[in-house]
């Protein structure tokens, strides 16, 4: 008997600050739309297990998308992007989602992102409240870690974008992020994904990571969780976003909820499916109930 | 930590993913557990030897990567308490060392299958 995950792929044209991308998205499942966004340098593939799991699909049509550059999104065609540096900006993170849910029809969809799509949770919920009946920052904050942004661009260009460096080193400083209780086969996937981006896309995606969201106290406390609900997730071994970094955000923001998840890391989607789901269900199942 | 180098170069030798991911590297990893100082000998990238490093400058070595005896013990847990997890978020979190040259980031998968062989040895899995 054949064997297929219950996972259709398509293709849709996306005009963006007036370029036209094809980007790739997959989905499966009927009722409240669920955007999700995959972390800087990876891809839509994080999140398999979610698209098939049917205590998810049963309720939410989900939806995974590849930014442009990402897995299956080629750069734009018509575009001289090798004559350009890739950098991700706020405004650019923000307008695909939105550009997304516009093209396919989406009603107030709940998105959910992890690392910089967690941070991406949190600027939707702030600058597109209308948009969205919920976000799920999952390893979301108001800034990463000090200790990271403080190594500057030039710093991540070395690391993640060095002629002498191939991209197998990506996939293992990924490393630095994942839990010890993570399934080995797991690990290895995050890894496998990494090694697979596009050459200086993963450091570009960094500006946006580091730099560019960098929500300040005034505009956390102004995030109207009555039009937008946020939930934050963050796992116990993430360094780049720790849980103390998320309850920071959770305490400025009235109504939102943060979840620590223990013995997890910065990839909890593919790290421990199992695990995480355990933290999801019940945010999803608010969100049903709430319809 | 009481692991014998000897026991690590034999098992360095022998694990396909060491050997793999340390391929075409001529030159020294220094390794620094506050207690003793190691110098992993790569020639064409098969390990040539491991000596004592206490007196070879960090400058000659292509890799360096210290902590002290505590950290190092932290850091070999079977499962280590957060930001023990590898040694660049133990650099990051926790003030252990790994160098920044260009060797450092592209034998980075090298640096962390060489930590996972150390934890088994630690541990009595080798």
């Amino acid at each position: 008997m054949v064997k297929h995950d219950p996972i259709t792929g398509r293709y849709v044209y996306l005009t963006v600050e007036g370029i036209e991308y094809r980007v790739y998205y997959e989905e499966a499942g009927k009722g409240i739309p669920l955007i999700v966004g995959h972390t800087a340098g990876s891809d839509g593939r994080q999140y398999r297990s979610v698209l098939c799991d049917a205590e998810v699909t049963n309720n939410f049509r989900v939806i995974a998308f590849d930014l442009p550059y990402h897995g299956k999104s080629l750069p734009p065609y018509g575009v001289r992007w090798w004559e350009q540096e890739y950098n991700m900006t706020k405004a650019r993170m923000m307008a695909f989602p939105n550009a997304l849910s516009d093209a396919l029809g989406l009603e107030r969809p709940v998105y959910m992102g992890s690392s910089m799509g967690g941070h991406l949770a949190v600027d939707l919920a702030s600058n597109h409240a209308d948009r969205y009946r919920a976000t799920i920052a999952v390893e979301g904050a108001l800034r990463s870690a000090v200790e990271y942004v403080d190594v500057g661009m030039a710093g991540i260009r070395k690391e993640f974008d060095n002629p002498n460096v191939n991209r197998t080193s990506i996939g293992a400083a990924m490393m630095l992020n994942i839990s010890p209780y993570s399934p080995e086969e797991n690990v290895r996937e995050i890894q496998w994904e990494y090694s697979c981006g596009g050459p200086g896309i993963f450091a570009g995606d960094l500006l946006y990571y580091y730099y560019e969201h960098n929500m300040s106290d005034a505009e956390a406390a102004a995030i109207d969780t009555s039009k937008c609900m946020l939930y934050m997730l963050t796992g116990e071994y993430d360094p780049n976003t720790s849980p103390k970094e998320s309850e920071a955000l959770a305490k400025l923001v009235k109504g939102s909820k943060f979840w620590p998840m223990k013995n997890l890391g910065h990839f909890p989607v593919t790290e421990n499916y199992p695990e995480f789901r355990k933290y999801l269900l019940p945010i999803l199942a608010e969100i049903t109930a709430k319809k | 930590m009481s692991i014998e180098a000897n026991a690590f170069a034999e098992a360095a030798r022998n694990d396909f993913e060491f050997t793999r991911e340390t391929r075409y590297l001529n030159g020294t990893i220094k390794v620094d557990f506050g207690s003793a100082v190691w110098a992993l000998n790569f020639v064409g990238g098969a390990l040539a030897s491991v000596t004592d490093g206490a007196k070879i400058d960090d400058r000659d070595c292509k890799i360096v990567v210290g902590g002290t005896a505590e950290q190092w013990n932290m850091l070999l847990e079977p499962k280590p308490k957060p930001f023990y997890q590898c040694i660049q978020s133990a650099a990051v979190k926790h003030g252990m060392r790994i160098s920044t040259t260009n060797e450092s980031f592209a034998y980075l998968p090298g640096l962390n299958r060489m930590t996972t062989l150390l934890r088994q040895l630690q541990n009595g899995r080798a």
